[in-house]
């Protein structure tokens, strides 16, 4: 046999594959360029599961292990609909906070600093908001506080950016 | 299972992976239940640890839920997150190498090279000494398989996935997935060799 081309021939190499009868290594590369390149076999035999001793098997994690990586899985999930991806401050902090501090000086010194409710914006703390990612340029520092207790993230977020310390007087 | 059944658990499924990615909890539960011991299996292939798997489903089904959103379901859930799981165990098996190499690279205060132990993997309890050499012994020719053979076996030994699913997580075309697991097996077989011929039928 060649290059299998029926599907007694497909069963045949099949069956020494599985069986681990070695088909010569030709043989093998042949068959498997040939699945590769037909759809028709490949939906074919796509639903075919390989036949694996059961002592294969691993023992998995028992009841409690399980539970005690649920509840991690869950804390790491839901923080409110409001998850601010602590591992990456830099890259979150900077534009978010360039932009309330830039609304911040639109209000105190711009235009809009004497403009009424009616002809300025009516501001609202965001809820649900995610932040996903931030570039901070510059030699700043950034940092979140909430308004409750540092561990309280439920409470309100603000994003700080400020300058850098200017160290070389130290 | 006829079409019409199959239709339905395939919409069921829709249904909680819908749920799941609203962030709803308890739909969020049922998947990980569903999934967790695939997860598993998967991960203790190619990580060879039974901590560093844990860590790997835990940091999986995250990840899977925190990208829920982006998941399109061209594929069956399983197979999605399987392909993080695969992913997850192969950035932590790569991570490691390097942990170790630094390590030997590192000299100690006297300027002698260090020698970095092995890090024993935990054992779980096993019915028989024999059994437990068995599973080890195995393990360990699984350890040294190249990544690409050993991510297909992976798959394969979790004995819940079929050829087609197998290449779905992976990527790669069917005869590939073959060629791969055919190529894993008769390593296996030639680094188990001085196994009994039971133990080594058992290994294949």
């Amino acid at each position: 046999m060649t290059r299998p081309t029926d599907t007694n021939e497909i069963e045949q190499m099949l069956r020494q594959i599985e069986n681990l009868e070695d088909p010569p290594e030709h043989q093998l590369d042949a068959f498997a360029a040939q699945l590769d390149a037909s759809p028709q076999w490949t939906a074919s035999l796509a639903g075919r599961r390989p036949p694996v001793s059961p002592e294969l098997a691993v023992a998995t994690p028992d009841a409690p292990a399980w539970e005690a990586t649920w509840e991690r899985i869950a804390s790491a999930s839901t923080r409110g609909g409001r998850r601010l991806r602590m591992g990456v401050w830099q890259p979150l902090t900077a534009a978010a906070c360039v932009a309330v501090l830039s609304l911040a000086l639109r209000f105190t010194s711009g235009p809009l600093a004497s403009a009424g409710p009616a002809e300025g914006w009516e501001l609202s703390l965001a809820t649900g908001v995610t932040v996903d990612e931030l570039e901070v340029f510059g030699n700043t520092t950034t940092f979140v506080a909430y308004e409750g207790d540092f561990d309280d993230l439920s409470s309100t977020a603000m994003i700080w950016v400020l300058d850098a310390a200017d160290d070389k007087g130290v | 299972m006829n079409k019409h059944l199959a239709s339905n658990v395939e919409q069921a499924e829709r249904q909680l992976v819908q749920q799941a990615a609203r962030g709803e909890q308890s739909a969020q539960r049922v998947l990980f239940e569903r999934y967790r011991d695939v997860a598993y299996r998967v991960a203790v292939r190619i990580t060879g640890r039974n901590a560093d798997a844990m860590d790997v489903v835990q940091d999986s089904f995250v990840k899977a839920f925190d990208k829920l959103d982006s998941y399109e379901g061209n594929a069956e859930f399983k197979t999605w997150l399987l392909r993080i799981v695969s992913n997850r165990a192969l950035d932590l098996l790569r991570a490691r190498k390097v942990r170790l190499a630094l390590s030997l690279d590192l000299p100690d205060d006297d300027g002698q090279r260090k020698v970095v132990a092995v890090e024993q993997d935990e054992t779980s309890p096993a019915a028989g000494l024999e059994r437990q050499e068995l599973v080890d012994r195995i393990q360990a020719a699984v350890e040294k398989l190249p990544v690409d053979q050993k991510t297909v076996f992976a798959m394969y030994a979790s004995d819940e996935m079929t050829y087609g699913q197998i290449a779905e997580v992976l990527g790669i075309p069917l005869g590939t997935v073959m060629s791969r697991l055919y190529h894993a097996r008769r390593k296996l077989h030639m680094l188990l060799a001085d196994l009994n011929p039971d133990q080594r039928e058992v290994a294949e």
